[in-house]
Protein backbone atom coordinates (compact mmCIF):
# COMPACT_ATOMS: atom_id res chain seq x y z
CA UNK A 1 0.00 0.00 0.00
CA UNK A 2 2.78 2.32 0.99
CA UNK A 3 4.69 1.39 -2.14
CA UNK A 4 1.63 2.12 -4.29
CA UNK A 5 1.13 5.57 -2.76
CA UNK A 6 4.84 6.42 -3.33
CA UNK A 7 4.53 5.45 -7.01
CA UNK A 8 1.41 7.63 -7.39
CA UNK A 9 3.22 10.60 -5.82
CA UNK A 10 6.26 10.11 -8.07
CA UNK A 11 4.03 10.01 -11.14
CA UNK A 12 2.39 13.22 -10.01
CA UNK A 13 5.79 14.91 -9.57
CA UNK A 14 6.90 13.73 -12.99
CA UNK A 15 3.78 15.21 -14.51
CA UNK A 16 4.53 18.55 -12.85
CA UNK A 17 8.02 18.68 -14.50
CA UNK A 18 6.31 18.83 -17.89
CA UNK A 19 4.75 22.19 -17.09
CA UNK A 20 6.75 24.99 -18.85
CA UNK A 21 7.35 28.00 -16.68
CA UNK A 22 7.02 31.59 -17.92
CA UNK A 23 10.75 32.29 -17.28
CA UNK A 24 11.65 29.46 -19.62
CA UNK A 25 9.38 30.82 -22.31
CA UNK A 26 10.91 34.28 -21.98
CA UNK A 27 14.47 32.99 -22.04
CA UNK A 28 13.76 30.97 -25.18
CA UNK A 29 12.19 34.05 -26.72
CA UNK A 30 15.22 36.18 -25.81
CA UNK A 31 17.59 33.55 -27.20
CA UNK A 32 15.71 33.23 -30.48
CA UNK A 33 15.42 37.00 -30.81
CA UNK A 34 19.15 37.47 -30.20
CA UNK A 35 20.17 34.82 -32.69
CA UNK A 36 17.73 36.17 -35.27
CA UNK A 37 19.03 39.67 -34.73
CA UNK A 38 22.66 38.65 -35.20
CA UNK A 39 21.78 36.63 -38.28
CA UNK A 40 19.84 39.51 -39.78
CA UNK A 41 22.64 41.98 -39.12
CA UNK A 42 25.20 39.71 -40.78
CA UNK A 43 22.98 38.89 -43.72
CA UNK A 44 22.02 42.50 -44.33
CA UNK A 45 25.68 43.54 -44.26
CA UNK A 46 26.91 40.90 -46.69
CA UNK A 47 26.19 42.96 -49.86
CA UNK A 48 27.83 46.01 -48.30
CA UNK A 49 30.92 44.06 -47.24
CA UNK A 50 31.09 42.33 -50.57
CA UNK A 51 30.95 45.67 -52.32
CA UNK A 52 33.69 47.05 -50.09
CA UNK A 53 35.86 43.98 -50.66
CA UNK A 54 35.34 44.23 -54.38
CA UNK A 55 36.29 47.92 -54.26
CA UNK A 56 39.47 47.14 -52.33
CA UNK A 57 40.31 44.40 -54.78
CA UNK A 58 39.80 46.86 -57.62
CA UNK A 59 42.19 49.35 -56.03
CA UNK A 60 44.84 46.69 -55.53
CA UNK A 61 44.45 45.42 -59.10
CA UNK A 62 44.60 48.94 -60.50
CA UNK A 63 47.84 49.56 -58.61
CA UNK A 64 49.29 46.23 -59.78
CA UNK A 65 48.49 46.99 -63.42
CA UNK A 66 49.99 50.47 -63.13
CA UNK A 67 53.17 48.93 -61.67
CA UNK A 68 53.32 46.35 -64.41
CA UNK A 69 52.78 48.80 -67.25
CA UNK A 70 55.22 51.46 -66.00
CA UNK A 71 58.01 49.28 -64.61
CA UNK A 72 57.91 46.16 -66.76
CA UNK A 73 59.39 45.96 -70.24
CA UNK A 74 56.99 43.21 -71.28
CA UNK A 75 58.01 39.92 -72.85
CA UNK A 76 59.74 39.75 -75.20
CA UNK A 77 61.26 43.11 -74.30
CA UNK A 78 60.99 44.11 -77.96
CA UNK A 79 57.29 43.22 -78.18
CA UNK A 80 56.50 46.55 -79.79
CA UNK A 81 58.57 45.76 -82.86
CA UNK A 82 57.04 42.31 -83.48
CA UNK A 83 53.56 40.96 -84.11
CA UNK A 84 50.83 40.95 -81.52
CA UNK A 85 50.81 37.14 -81.64
CA UNK A 86 54.43 37.08 -80.43
CA UNK A 87 53.77 39.34 -77.43
CA UNK A 88 53.42 37.41 -74.20
CA UNK A 89 53.32 40.29 -71.75
CA UNK A 90 52.85 44.04 -72.19
CA UNK A 91 54.82 46.77 -70.45
CA UNK A 92 55.95 50.31 -71.29
CA UNK A 93 59.32 50.39 -69.52
CA UNK A 94 62.41 51.01 -71.61
CA UNK A 95 64.48 49.01 -69.14
CA UNK A 96 65.43 51.70 -66.66
CA UNK A 97 63.12 52.32 -63.73
CA UNK A 98 60.61 55.13 -64.41
CA UNK A 99 61.70 55.47 -68.04
CA UNK A 100 58.94 54.58 -70.49
CA UNK A 101 59.32 53.86 -74.18
CA UNK A 102 57.20 56.01 -76.49
CA UNK A 103 57.26 53.26 -79.15
CA UNK A 104 55.73 50.75 -76.75
CA UNK A 105 53.04 53.24 -75.73
CA UNK A 106 52.24 53.97 -79.37
CA UNK A 107 52.15 50.26 -80.24
CA UNK A 108 49.87 49.55 -77.29
CA UNK A 109 47.46 52.12 -78.69
CA UNK A 110 47.81 50.73 -82.23
CA UNK A 111 47.06 47.16 -81.13
CA UNK A 112 44.02 48.26 -79.16
CA UNK A 113 42.50 50.16 -82.07
CA UNK A 114 43.51 47.52 -84.62
CA UNK A 115 40.36 45.70 -85.86
CA UNK A 116 42.36 42.45 -86.03
CA UNK A 117 43.53 42.70 -82.41
CA UNK A 118 41.23 45.05 -80.54
CA UNK A 119 40.34 45.70 -76.94
CA UNK A 120 39.26 42.18 -76.03
CA UNK A 121 42.52 40.61 -77.18
CA UNK A 122 44.50 43.25 -75.27
CA UNK A 123 42.41 42.63 -72.20
CA UNK A 124 43.07 38.94 -72.51
CA UNK A 125 46.81 39.50 -72.81
CA UNK A 126 46.77 41.71 -69.75
CA UNK A 127 45.00 38.94 -67.87
CA UNK A 128 41.90 40.96 -67.03
CA UNK A 129 38.94 38.93 -65.87
CA UNK A 130 35.82 38.89 -68.08
CA UNK A 131 33.84 40.67 -65.40
CA UNK A 132 36.27 43.59 -65.39
CA UNK A 133 37.41 46.24 -67.84
CA UNK A 134 40.49 48.42 -68.08
CA UNK A 135 41.25 51.86 -69.45
CA UNK A 136 44.87 52.92 -69.96
CA UNK A 137 45.65 56.56 -70.68
CA UNK A 138 48.88 58.41 -71.45
CA UNK A 139 48.71 62.14 -70.84
CA UNK A 140 51.22 64.95 -71.14
CA UNK A 141 51.57 67.28 -68.17
CA UNK A 142 49.58 69.96 -70.03
CA UNK A 143 46.64 67.54 -70.17
CA UNK A 144 46.85 66.69 -73.88
CA UNK A 145 47.14 63.20 -75.32
CA UNK A 146 50.61 61.72 -75.62
CA UNK A 147 49.63 59.55 -78.60
CA UNK A 148 47.00 60.56 -81.17
CA UNK A 149 44.14 62.82 -80.26
CA UNK A 150 42.61 60.81 -77.41
CA UNK A 151 44.23 60.45 -74.02
CA UNK A 152 43.02 56.84 -73.79
CA UNK A 153 45.43 54.33 -75.30
CA UNK A 154 43.04 51.49 -74.76
CA UNK A 155 39.50 51.49 -73.39
CA UNK A 156 36.39 49.32 -73.53
CA UNK A 157 34.09 50.00 -76.50
CA UNK A 158 31.21 50.81 -74.16
CA UNK A 159 31.94 53.11 -71.28
CA UNK A 160 29.94 52.82 -68.10
CA UNK A 161 29.80 55.39 -65.38
CA UNK A 162 27.67 53.24 -63.11
CA UNK A 163 30.15 50.45 -62.52
CA UNK A 164 32.59 50.65 -59.67
CA UNK A 165 36.00 51.85 -60.83
CA UNK A 166 39.33 53.00 -59.45
CA UNK A 167 42.06 55.01 -61.14
CA UNK A 168 45.77 54.91 -60.33
CA UNK A 169 47.94 57.63 -61.81
CA UNK A 170 51.65 56.99 -62.26
CA UNK A 171 54.42 59.10 -63.71
CA UNK A 172 56.98 58.03 -66.26
CA UNK A 173 59.81 59.77 -68.05
CA UNK A 174 60.39 59.57 -71.79
CA UNK A 175 63.88 59.36 -73.29
CA UNK A 176 63.51 63.06 -74.17
CA UNK A 177 63.12 63.90 -70.48
CA UNK A 178 59.43 64.69 -70.83
CA UNK A 179 57.28 63.50 -67.93
CA UNK A 180 54.03 61.70 -68.80
CA UNK A 181 51.13 60.52 -66.69
CA UNK A 182 50.08 56.91 -67.14
CA UNK A 183 46.56 56.50 -65.83
CA UNK A 184 45.15 53.03 -65.25
CA UNK A 185 41.43 52.68 -64.50
CA UNK A 186 40.08 49.30 -63.55
CA UNK A 187 36.31 48.86 -63.87
CA UNK A 188 34.53 46.06 -62.03
CA UNK B 1 2.89 36.36 -7.81
CA UNK B 2 4.83 39.61 -7.23
CA UNK B 3 8.10 37.64 -7.18
CA UNK B 4 7.20 35.95 -10.48
CA UNK B 5 6.42 39.31 -12.08
CA UNK B 6 9.74 40.73 -10.90
CA UNK B 7 11.61 37.83 -12.51
CA UNK B 8 9.75 38.33 -15.79
CA UNK B 9 10.52 42.02 -15.68
CA UNK B 10 14.17 41.22 -14.91
CA UNK B 11 14.32 38.85 -17.88
CA UNK B 12 12.90 41.50 -20.22
CA UNK B 13 15.47 44.07 -19.03
CA UNK B 14 18.26 41.50 -19.51
CA UNK B 15 17.07 40.76 -23.04
CA UNK B 16 17.07 44.47 -23.90
CA UNK B 17 20.62 44.81 -22.55
CA UNK B 18 21.78 41.76 -24.54
CA UNK B 19 20.26 43.01 -27.80
CA UNK B 20 21.58 46.52 -27.24
CA UNK B 21 25.08 45.17 -26.63
CA UNK B 22 24.84 43.02 -29.76
CA UNK B 23 24.25 46.10 -31.87
CA UNK B 24 27.55 47.41 -30.52
CA UNK B 25 29.53 44.23 -31.18
CA UNK B 26 27.93 43.47 -34.51
CA UNK B 27 28.12 46.93 -35.99
CA UNK B 28 29.91 45.67 -39.08
CA UNK B 29 31.91 48.70 -40.11
CA UNK B 30 34.74 47.72 -42.47
CA UNK B 31 38.14 49.00 -41.41
CA UNK B 32 39.73 51.79 -43.42
CA UNK B 33 41.98 50.18 -46.01
CA UNK B 34 44.36 53.12 -46.32
CA UNK B 35 44.31 53.20 -50.13
CA UNK B 36 43.59 56.93 -50.10
CA UNK B 37 46.83 57.73 -48.29
CA UNK B 38 48.74 55.01 -50.14
CA UNK B 39 47.88 56.44 -53.54
CA UNK B 40 49.03 59.86 -52.34
CA UNK B 41 52.34 58.43 -51.18
CA UNK B 42 52.78 56.58 -54.48
CA UNK B 43 52.18 59.68 -56.57
CA UNK B 44 54.49 61.82 -54.42
CA UNK B 45 57.28 59.23 -54.72
CA UNK B 46 56.67 59.06 -58.48
CA UNK B 47 56.80 62.86 -58.68
CA UNK B 48 60.17 62.94 -56.91
CA UNK B 49 61.65 60.23 -59.11
CA UNK B 50 60.33 61.74 -62.33
CA UNK B 51 61.47 65.26 -61.40
CA UNK B 52 64.91 63.92 -60.51
CA UNK B 53 65.29 61.82 -63.64
CA UNK B 54 64.35 64.62 -66.01
CA UNK B 55 66.70 67.04 -64.24
CA UNK B 56 64.07 69.38 -62.80
CA UNK B 57 65.27 69.11 -59.22
CA UNK B 58 68.98 69.69 -59.88
CA UNK B 59 68.23 72.57 -62.24
CA UNK B 60 66.02 74.51 -59.88
CA UNK B 61 68.00 73.77 -56.72
CA UNK B 62 71.15 74.88 -58.54
CA UNK B 63 69.57 78.15 -59.66
CA UNK B 64 67.51 78.50 -56.47
CA UNK B 65 64.41 78.99 -58.66
CA UNK B 66 61.70 78.25 -56.12
CA UNK B 67 58.80 79.45 -58.24
CA UNK B 68 59.57 77.21 -61.23
CA UNK B 69 60.30 74.24 -58.97
CA UNK B 70 56.96 74.64 -57.20
CA UNK B 71 55.13 75.03 -60.51
CA UNK B 72 56.70 71.88 -61.96
CA UNK B 73 56.18 69.74 -58.86
CA UNK B 74 52.62 71.07 -58.60
CA UNK B 75 51.90 69.79 -62.11
CA UNK B 76 52.99 66.29 -61.13
CA UNK B 77 50.73 66.08 -58.08
CA UNK B 78 46.93 65.94 -57.98
CA UNK B 79 45.18 69.30 -57.75
CA UNK B 80 43.64 68.43 -54.38
CA UNK B 81 46.92 68.26 -52.52
CA UNK B 82 49.33 70.85 -51.23
CA UNK B 83 53.02 70.26 -50.64
CA UNK B 84 56.12 71.65 -49.03
CA UNK B 85 59.69 71.21 -50.27
CA UNK B 86 62.80 70.97 -48.13
CA UNK B 87 66.43 70.47 -49.10
CA UNK B 88 68.89 68.91 -46.65
CA UNK B 89 72.65 68.34 -46.82
CA UNK B 90 73.87 71.48 -48.59
CA UNK B 91 74.38 75.01 -47.24
CA UNK B 92 71.24 77.12 -47.03
CA UNK B 93 70.50 79.50 -49.87
CA UNK B 94 70.03 82.33 -47.37
CA UNK B 95 71.95 82.21 -44.09
CA UNK B 96 70.42 84.62 -41.62
CA UNK B 97 72.91 85.45 -38.88
CA UNK B 98 71.89 87.36 -35.77
CA UNK B 99 74.96 88.91 -34.18
CA UNK B 100 74.12 89.09 -30.48
CA UNK B 101 74.50 92.54 -28.89
CA UNK B 102 76.94 93.52 -31.64
CA UNK B 103 77.95 97.17 -31.89
CA UNK B 104 78.35 98.80 -35.29
CA UNK B 105 82.12 98.28 -34.93
CA UNK B 106 81.53 94.56 -34.36
CA UNK B 107 79.22 94.43 -37.38
CA UNK B 108 81.91 96.11 -39.48
CA UNK B 109 84.40 93.58 -38.23
CA UNK B 110 81.98 90.77 -39.10
CA UNK B 111 81.62 92.18 -42.61
CA UNK B 112 85.41 92.27 -42.98
CA UNK B 113 85.62 88.64 -41.88
CA UNK B 114 82.95 87.55 -44.36
CA UNK B 115 84.52 89.61 -47.17
CA UNK B 116 81.34 89.55 -49.24
CA UNK B 117 77.99 88.17 -48.27
CA UNK B 118 76.72 87.21 -51.73
CA UNK B 119 78.71 84.45 -53.35
CA UNK B 120 78.37 81.17 -55.19
CA UNK B 121 78.95 77.70 -53.86
CA UNK B 122 79.21 75.07 -56.61
CA UNK B 123 77.37 77.53 -58.84
CA UNK B 124 74.52 77.98 -56.33
CA UNK B 125 73.86 81.51 -55.12
CA UNK B 126 74.36 81.84 -51.35
CA UNK B 127 73.55 84.90 -49.34
CA UNK B 128 74.75 85.52 -45.78
CA UNK B 129 72.58 88.14 -44.12
CA UNK B 130 74.03 89.37 -40.84
CA UNK B 131 72.19 91.76 -38.58
CA UNK B 132 72.60 92.79 -35.00
CA UNK B 133 70.14 91.78 -32.31
CA UNK B 134 69.69 93.10 -28.80
CA UNK B 135 68.71 89.83 -27.22
CA UNK B 136 67.91 91.40 -23.84
CA UNK B 137 64.90 93.22 -25.24
CA UNK B 138 64.09 91.31 -28.44
CA UNK B 139 63.16 87.81 -29.39
CA UNK B 140 65.07 85.96 -32.07
CA UNK B 141 63.48 86.67 -35.45
CA UNK B 142 61.69 83.86 -37.22
CA UNK B 143 63.92 82.42 -39.93
CA UNK B 144 67.20 83.14 -38.16
CA UNK B 145 69.69 80.32 -38.73
CA UNK B 146 72.67 81.29 -36.59
CA UNK B 147 73.15 83.22 -33.35
CA UNK B 148 76.65 84.67 -33.57
CA UNK B 149 78.56 85.71 -30.43
CA UNK B 150 81.77 87.70 -30.25
CA UNK B 151 81.39 87.95 -26.48
CA UNK B 152 81.53 84.63 -24.64
CA UNK B 153 79.89 86.05 -21.51
CA UNK B 154 76.65 86.55 -23.45
CA UNK B 155 76.37 82.80 -23.97
CA UNK B 156 75.57 82.37 -20.27
CA UNK B 157 73.49 85.57 -20.11
CA UNK B 158 71.03 84.54 -22.81
CA UNK B 159 71.00 80.82 -22.14
CA UNK B 160 67.18 80.53 -21.98
CA UNK B 161 66.56 82.12 -25.40
CA UNK B 162 69.59 80.38 -26.81
CA UNK B 163 68.48 76.91 -25.67
CA UNK B 164 64.99 77.47 -27.06
CA UNK B 165 66.58 78.53 -30.35
CA UNK B 166 68.70 75.37 -30.45
CA UNK B 167 65.65 73.22 -29.68
CA UNK B 168 64.02 74.75 -32.76
CA UNK B 169 66.95 73.63 -34.92
CA UNK B 170 69.01 76.84 -34.77
CA UNK B 171 72.77 77.09 -34.41
CA UNK B 172 74.99 78.97 -32.00
CA UNK B 173 78.39 80.25 -33.15
CA UNK B 174 80.98 81.60 -30.70
CA UNK B 175 84.13 83.36 -31.90
CA UNK B 176 86.23 83.71 -28.77
CA UNK B 177 89.19 82.33 -26.88
CA UNK B 178 88.24 80.17 -23.90
CA UNK B 179 89.91 79.43 -20.60
CA UNK B 180 89.60 76.40 -18.33
CA UNK B 181 86.77 77.95 -16.31
CA UNK B 182 84.72 78.52 -19.48
CA UNK B 183 85.27 75.00 -20.71
CA UNK B 184 84.35 73.35 -17.44
CA UNK B 185 81.30 75.62 -17.06
CA UNK B 186 78.09 76.13 -19.05
CA UNK B 187 79.90 76.74 -22.33
CA UNK B 188 81.66 73.41 -22.09
CA UNK B 189 78.24 71.80 -21.95
CA UNK B 190 76.62 73.55 -24.89
CA UNK B 191 79.69 73.23 -27.13
CA UNK B 192 80.57 69.84 -25.61
CA UNK B 193 84.19 70.80 -24.82
CA UNK B 194 86.86 69.36 -22.54
CA UNK B 195 90.08 71.02 -21.40
CA UNK B 196 93.56 69.90 -22.48
CA UNK B 197 95.79 72.82 -21.38
CA UNK B 198 96.24 76.07 -23.30
CA UNK B 199 98.74 76.63 -26.10
CA UNK B 200 98.94 78.55 -29.37
CA UNK B 201 100.14 76.63 -32.37
CA UNK B 202 99.68 76.08 -36.08
CA UNK B 203 96.57 74.14 -36.98
CA UNK B 204 95.22 72.06 -39.85
CA UNK B 205 91.94 70.37 -40.83
CA UNK B 206 91.12 67.43 -38.57
CA UNK B 207 90.43 65.44 -41.73
CA UNK B 208 88.95 66.09 -45.12
CA UNK B 209 87.17 62.78 -45.48
CA UNK B 210 85.01 62.46 -42.39
CA UNK B 211 82.73 64.18 -39.90
CA UNK B 212 82.08 67.91 -39.76
CA UNK B 213 85.68 68.61 -40.73
CA UNK B 214 84.98 67.08 -44.14
CA UNK B 215 81.99 69.35 -44.80
CA UNK B 216 83.76 72.52 -43.66
CA UNK B 217 86.84 71.57 -45.71
CA UNK B 218 84.59 70.99 -48.74
CA UNK B 219 82.98 74.43 -48.38
CA UNK B 220 86.38 76.02 -47.70
CA UNK B 221 87.84 74.40 -50.81
CA UNK B 222 84.96 75.63 -52.94
CA UNK B 223 85.04 79.24 -51.76
CA UNK B 224 88.81 79.28 -52.30
CA UNK B 225 88.28 77.86 -55.82
CA UNK B 226 90.10 74.62 -55.15
CA UNK B 227 89.30 70.93 -54.95
CA UNK B 228 88.90 69.18 -51.63
CA UNK B 229 91.87 66.94 -52.38
CA UNK B 230 94.14 69.98 -52.74
CA UNK B 231 93.41 71.35 -49.28
CA UNK B 232 96.50 71.09 -47.09
CA UNK B 233 96.39 74.58 -45.56
CA UNK B 234 98.03 75.40 -42.26
CA UNK B 235 96.37 78.10 -40.16
CA UNK B 236 98.97 80.04 -38.26
CA UNK B 237 97.31 82.86 -36.32
CA UNK B 238 94.89 81.20 -33.92
CA UNK B 239 94.90 82.42 -30.32
CA UNK B 240 96.00 80.37 -27.33
CA UNK B 241 93.37 77.79 -26.38
CA UNK B 242 93.20 74.44 -24.63
CA UNK B 243 90.10 72.68 -25.94
CA UNK B 244 90.79 68.98 -26.32
CA UNK B 245 90.75 67.36 -29.75
CA UNK B 246 88.18 64.70 -30.58
CA UNK B 247 86.16 63.48 -33.57
CA UNK B 248 83.99 66.61 -33.61
CA UNK B 249 87.04 68.78 -34.15
CA UNK B 250 87.16 70.77 -37.36
CA UNK B 251 90.61 72.33 -36.98
CA UNK B 252 93.25 70.61 -34.87
CA UNK B 253 96.64 71.78 -33.63
CA UNK B 254 99.56 70.17 -35.45
CA UNK B 255 100.40 68.12 -32.35
CA UNK B 256 96.91 66.60 -32.47
CA UNK B 257 96.08 67.53 -28.85
CA UNK B 258 94.00 70.71 -29.12
CA UNK B 259 91.06 71.86 -31.20
CA UNK B 260 90.89 75.37 -32.59
CA UNK B 261 87.51 74.98 -34.22
CA UNK B 262 85.06 72.46 -32.88
CA UNK B 263 81.51 71.68 -33.92
CA UNK B 264 78.77 70.13 -31.88
CA UNK B 265 75.67 68.70 -33.50
CA UNK B 266 72.43 67.29 -32.13
CA UNK B 267 73.00 69.62 -29.18
CA UNK B 268 70.99 68.41 -26.17
CA UNK B 269 69.37 65.78 -28.44
CA UNK B 270 67.92 68.38 -30.79
CA UNK B 271 68.69 69.17 -34.42
CA UNK B 272 70.51 72.30 -33.24
CA UNK B 273 74.20 72.88 -33.85
CA UNK B 274 76.91 74.75 -31.98
CA UNK B 275 80.32 75.89 -33.15
CA UNK B 276 83.15 77.17 -31.07
CA UNK B 277 85.74 79.02 -33.17
CA UNK B 278 89.00 80.08 -31.56
CA UNK B 279 89.71 83.78 -31.91
CA UNK B 280 92.65 84.74 -34.11
CA UNK B 281 94.73 87.72 -35.09
CA UNK B 282 92.22 89.98 -36.81
CA UNK B 283 94.10 93.27 -36.94
CA UNK B 284 94.60 93.14 -40.69
CA UNK B 285 92.16 91.20 -42.87
CA UNK B 286 94.34 91.71 -45.92
CA UNK B 287 97.04 89.59 -44.27
CA UNK B 288 97.10 86.21 -46.00
CA UNK B 289 97.14 84.21 -42.74
CA UNK B 290 94.19 86.15 -41.33
CA UNK B 291 92.31 85.98 -44.63
CA UNK B 292 92.69 82.18 -44.66
CA UNK B 293 90.99 81.92 -41.27
CA UNK B 294 88.36 84.46 -42.37
CA UNK B 295 87.46 82.11 -45.22
CA UNK B 296 87.52 79.18 -42.82
CA UNK B 297 85.03 81.01 -40.59
CA UNK B 298 82.81 81.64 -43.59
CA UNK B 299 82.93 77.95 -44.52
CA UNK B 300 82.14 76.98 -40.91
CA UNK B 301 79.21 79.39 -40.93
CA UNK B 302 77.89 77.59 -44.03
CA UNK B 303 77.88 74.33 -42.04
CA UNK B 304 76.33 76.10 -39.04
CA UNK B 305 73.46 77.26 -41.27
CA UNK B 306 71.93 73.88 -40.50
CA UNK B 307 72.23 72.66 -44.11
CA UNK B 308 68.47 72.44 -44.34
CA UNK B 309 66.19 74.95 -46.01
CA UNK B 310 62.74 75.29 -47.46
CA UNK B 311 62.11 75.86 -51.16
CA UNK B 312 58.48 76.89 -50.69
CA UNK B 313 57.33 80.13 -52.23
CA UNK B 314 55.24 80.93 -49.17
CA UNK B 315 55.32 79.73 -45.59
CA UNK B 316 53.24 76.56 -45.32
CA UNK B 317 52.00 74.46 -42.43
CA UNK B 318 51.24 70.84 -43.24
CA UNK B 319 47.85 69.35 -42.39
CA UNK B 320 47.78 67.00 -39.37
CA UNK B 321 47.85 63.99 -41.67
CA UNK B 322 50.73 64.36 -44.12
CA UNK B 323 53.34 62.19 -45.77
CA UNK B 324 56.97 62.89 -46.43
CA UNK B 325 58.91 61.32 -49.28
CA UNK B 326 62.54 61.98 -50.01
CA UNK B 327 65.09 61.24 -52.66
CA UNK B 328 68.87 61.50 -52.61
CA UNK B 329 70.13 63.70 -55.40
CA UNK B 330 73.60 63.10 -56.77
CA UNK B 331 74.75 66.40 -58.18
CA UNK B 332 77.98 68.32 -57.47
CA UNK B 333 77.10 67.64 -53.84
CA UNK B 334 74.77 64.85 -52.83
CA UNK B 335 71.77 66.08 -50.89
CA UNK B 336 68.29 65.05 -49.79
CA UNK B 337 65.28 66.52 -51.55
CA UNK B 338 62.22 66.10 -49.39
CA UNK B 339 58.58 66.68 -50.20
CA UNK B 340 55.73 66.70 -47.69
CA UNK B 341 52.27 66.29 -49.16
CA UNK B 342 48.82 66.57 -47.63
CA UNK B 343 45.25 66.73 -48.83
CA UNK B 344 43.75 70.21 -48.84
CA UNK B 345 40.32 68.83 -47.92
CA UNK B 346 40.54 66.49 -44.96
Amino acid sequence: MLLASIIVMKCGLLRMKGIVEIEFIISVFVFITSVSFVTLVIVSNIPLLHNTASGENLKAMSYQYSEMLVFDEGYPTTWSSGNFADARRLGFSSGKRYFVDINKITKFNTYCTDPFVGYDAMKGLLGIDNSQDITVEAIKLNGTALVGSETALCEPPVASRLRQQFTTTRLGVLATGEIVKIRVTLIS
Amino acid sequence: MTKGFARIFEAIIASIVIIASLTFFFALTPLESGWGSTSLQIISQDALQAAYLNGTIERYVQTDDKQSLNNDIGQLLPGTVDFSINVRGIPNDIIRVACVDCSSAAMNEFALILNGTEFKYNGRPISIRPETIDLASNDIKDGTNVLFFFDKTKIQTYRVKEEAFIRGGGSVFLLSNLNQTDVTGYMGGIFNLTWAGAASQNAVFYGTTENVSHFVAKYYANITSRNLGDIADTFTVFGSNGVANDRKTVIVGVDGIRSYVRANYEVNRTTGRAVWFSDYTRSDHSNANTAAIDRLLKATLMWASGESYSMDTAKKVAAPQHFTSEIEIFDKDSYIFEITVWRIFF
